[in-house]
């Protein structure tokens, strides 16, 4: 009788470790399949993309792409969303790992002349596919740059939004675009 | 001219402006005092940038330019402008690798369906002024389905048919005509546009303050400067263009109608370069002093033969333009982009030289060097003067320097007749033509007619062959272990093939044809190996929360594939950190899974014994409840 009630409480042990679970992992694996997870002591960043611009564009916008699998409703690509900060992250690291994450498509140029990545096209958007001064741009909170995104070293809380404009960057309050205006 | 490629021009470009205060630093040009009127060395100064160059990429001053990571850059905007600079300046360099590297590259664009952009014609234009400055010929270069292809017509008359020049803004006009001009190539009757069709485009677009810009209503030093140095073989030209401004609109709103030659709009052009200069000698672009902009307007002004450095327009202050350009150079030898203060910004940090303010610097030096000694401009590609050419040009200059208000309607007869009877077949290099014009045309004389300029005027072009030294054969014979190639031996197996291409015949030139075919053959497998194995990471690892283990044969198959590549090749493969980390967490699920099946086996076990005993305890309950019912 004794026998079995020490059987039935291992039975259950067992079955309380496989039904809540518990992953069998080493620190090193853990740690590794958990970067990105958020916990109350990560730092973290917000990024959002988004191509509202184009909407008050649509006619110049390249007929190829006029439909909603480019153009989202509202325009939004990603909503604001938090990534963990890691070590040494820059602006653009930040933008092709949510793309990843995300799925969606993403072609960027490293120019070794700028020590940066340019981005040309984001969800197969382009430079250029909605006339003659779009392309994307990016602000870290509400703020331009004046440089290249793989230059941009983030923070704790940074706001990253890589945004598309249709006018050299007027349509999305560069100051230095509006210089001229 | 960055600019010219695209938005990042404007993105990262223009964007390199500041609108803090200046700390402007004293002349950075070493410890000398520039007189304006000294004849300096040009060529140290050009010097100077190429060695900058050099060491800023890691090489030796004894070293060639193009090598290795150099070469990785031929087709793109960082590569490309050094290379037509040392092209145009006649440096000895390794041109033909150069050519190598470029010609695979648009072998390998023009298999897409973009080809070399699917909305910059100006990636034609740049490249194909880069290969003609180093000796190639882009009316026939590189293959595509079987033919040379002709990036002179792909990238200006006929590239119309895929897509306007215009669709990246005035830069693919300003580029189109100066691709056109390099050589002064003849447009076909059947082109798409014409050489005057892509004069009118720029023409349409001059502000009402007598500049260019890419969009707004106030002009910018850098395009006004560019549009220039486009328009500059027409200035001597009497042609009148009748066209309606898509700028300027009159009181009621509608465009103005316009007629003017180009010397007209050139000249208002200059007047609004002039007015914009600083006390400094500078330019300012965006609001902002920078060196670009200098650069752009020196190679404008050396286009149209007026001198940067002693022209009254462009001295203010005792300061040229080219004082202005200098005051940017470092002590290293490259130019930085501006003295305005921006801690965050690496680029503009003072005394800190740029590659790109640097190579838009040697441009200018180079067009002021060519210009101090008469010949052809910098995008003027064509054979250069002869010393008898300069010597015909400087003695008309001189006779139309002699007219004065009471020279009579013979004597400007007789140098109108000298011109016509010379060789001299392009009028923008007789400097003060316009002088000639404008007596002519008060006494009643005849102007000649214009040579070919509208029609173009090609000189043959020379079939280029080069060497094919000892140190090749031994680069070949190099590359017969086949095992062993890696990405890294792409450059030179590409320049070997572009030699072997373009060598005169030898005995062994075939059997080493096979050896290099087939080491760029390995060399391509490769580099779809890794094509795919990037394309196979971004498409089957994410999001990480839906992998399971219908993936993780898929995630092993990419892993082994990513553990055969060779070290170099590896580091080719991008985010391998997050193949690892799905293999990881893959493994861990199967581990999850096998430690699962073992517990709950072992459950099972238990619970089957446990089940036994109990049913085995009543059994003997049972059977002992039935013996004592018996009893």
């Amino acid at each position: 009788m004794k026998k079995d009630l020490v059987a039935i409480a291992v039975v259950v042990f067992i079955l309380v470790i496989l039904l809540s679970g518990t992953k069998i992992q080493s620190v090193d694996d853990y740690y590794l399949t958990h970067i990105d997870e958020i916990t109350d002591d990560s730092e973290t960043i917000y990024i959002s993309i988004d191509c509202k611009t184009v909407l008050d564009n649509w006619d110049k916008l390249d007929e190829s792409l006029q439909n909603e699998k480019f153009i989202p409703a509202e325009g939004i690509v990603l909503e604001k969303s938090q990534y963990v900060l890691r070590p040494d992250d820059n602006a653009f690291d930040v933008l092709d790992r949510a793309i990843r994450h995300n799925e969606i498509q993403m072609e960027a140029v490293y120019s070794k002349g700028f020590g940066s990545n340019y981005v040309k096209g984001i969800n197969h958007l382009y430079e250029f596919s909605c006339g003659e001064l779009s392309g994307w741009m990016y602000k870290v909170n509400g703020e331009f740059p004046s440089y290249g995104a793989s230059k941009y070293e983030l923070q704790d809380g940074d706001y990253v939004e890589w945004v598309y404009s249709c006018d050299l960057g007027r349509d999305v309050g560069s100051e230095w675009g509006a210089q001229t205006a | 001219m960055k600019k010219a490629n695209s938005i990042i021009g404007i993105i990262l470009v223009i964007a390199l402006i500041f609108t803090g205060l200046s700390t402007k630093t004293a002349v950075a040009y070493g410890d000398e005092n520039f007189n304006r009127k000294d004849i300096f060395a040009v060529d140290s100064l050009i010097e100077d940038v190429i060695n900058w160059k050099k060491s800023n990429m890691g090489y030796e001053v004894t070293e060639s330019l193009f090598q290795d990571e150099f070469l990785e850059m031929a087709g793109s905007t960082s590569g490309d402008w050094y290379a037509m600079a040392l092209g145009r300046y006649g440096y000895e360099d390794n041109y033909g690798s150069y050519l190598g590297v470029i010609d695979d590259y648009i072998e390998t664009e023009y298999k897409t369906d973009a080809k070399l952009d699917i909305y910059k014609a100006t990636e034609w234009q740049r490249i194909g002024l880069a290969i003609t400055a180093v000796g190639g010929n882009p009316k026939a270069f590189s293959n595509f389905e079987g033919s040379p292809i002709d990036l002179v017509s792909d990238g200006s008359y006929n590239r119309g048919l895929v897509q306007s020049p215009g669709r990246q803004g005035i830069n693919g006009w300003i580029y189109g005509l100066i691709f056109m001009d390099s050589k002064r190539y003849e447009i076909p009757d059947t082109a798409n546009d014409t050489r005057e069709d892509f004069i009118l485009e720029l023409l349409k677009l001059q502000l009402a303050d007598g500049g260019f810009a890419l969009m707004g209503n106030k002009s910018d030093v850098d395009i006004t400067a560019m549009t220039l140095q486009a328009l500059a073989p027409y200035y001597n030209s009497e042609r009148e263009f009748s066209y309606v401004s898509a700028k300027i609109k009159d009181e009621k709103g509608e465009f103005i109608p316009q007629v003017k030659t180009v010397r007209e709009v050139v000249d208002e052009s200059v007047l609004f370069l002039s007015s914009t200069q600083n006390e400094t000698g500078t330019f300012a672009s965006w609001g902002s002093e920078n060196s670009e902009s200098s650069s752009q307007v020196i190679l404008a002004l050396t286009a149209l033969r007026i001198d940067p450095h002693n022209d009254q327009r462009f001295v203010k202050n005792d300061k040229s333009a080219i004082d202005g350009l200098l005051t940017f150079k470092q002590n290293d030898g490259g130019f930085t982009h501006s003295y305005s203060f921006d801690s965050e910004n690496p680029n503009a940090v003072p005394s800190v030289s740029s590659s790109m303010a640097s190579e838009q610097a040697l441009c200018a030096l180079i067009s002021y060097d060519r210009f101090l000694s008469n010949q052809r401009t910098f995008y003027d590609m064509r054979e250069d003067f002869t010393v008898e050419e300069i010597a015909q040009i400087s003695a008309v200059e001189k006779s139309i320097e002699r007219l004065n208000q009471n020279s009579t309607k013979l004597e400007i007869q007789q140098i109108v007749s000298t011109l016509e009877e010379s060789n001299i077949t392009d009028l923008s290099y007789v400097n003060n033509y316009w002088n000639l014009s404008a007596y002519a045309k008060k006494h009643h004389v005849k102007l000649l007619a214009e040579k070919e300029i509208y029609q173009g005027n090609q000189e043959e072009l020379i079939e280029n062959i080069v060497a094919f030294t000892d140190v090749n054969v031994k680069q070949v014979e190099a590359l017969i272990d086949y095992e062993n190639l890696t990405t890294e031996n792409y450059v030179e197996v590409v320049h070997l093939m572009y030699l072997l291409e373009n060598t005169n015949e030898f005995q062994k030139k075939n059997q080493y044809k096979t050896i290099v075919d087939k080491a760029y053959n390995h060399i391509q497998s490769i580099k779809s190996e890794i094509e795919y194995i990037n394309m196979k990471i971004t498409t089957e690892l994410y999001p990480f929360s839906k992998l399971s283990l219908k993936d993780k044969a898929v995630c092993e198959e990419i892993f082994n594939r990513y553990e055969n590549l060779s070290q170099v090749d590896k580091g080719e493969v991008t985010h391998i950190d997050d193949l690892i980390r799905a293999k990881t967490q893959l493994d861990n699920l199967t581990t999850a899974w096998i430690i699962g099946g073992g517990l709950s086996a072992i459950s099972l076990v238990v619970i089957a014994i446990v089940v036994i005993r109990i049913r085995k305890r009543q059994k003997v309950k049972r059977s002992m409840e039935m013996e004592e019912s018996q009893e």
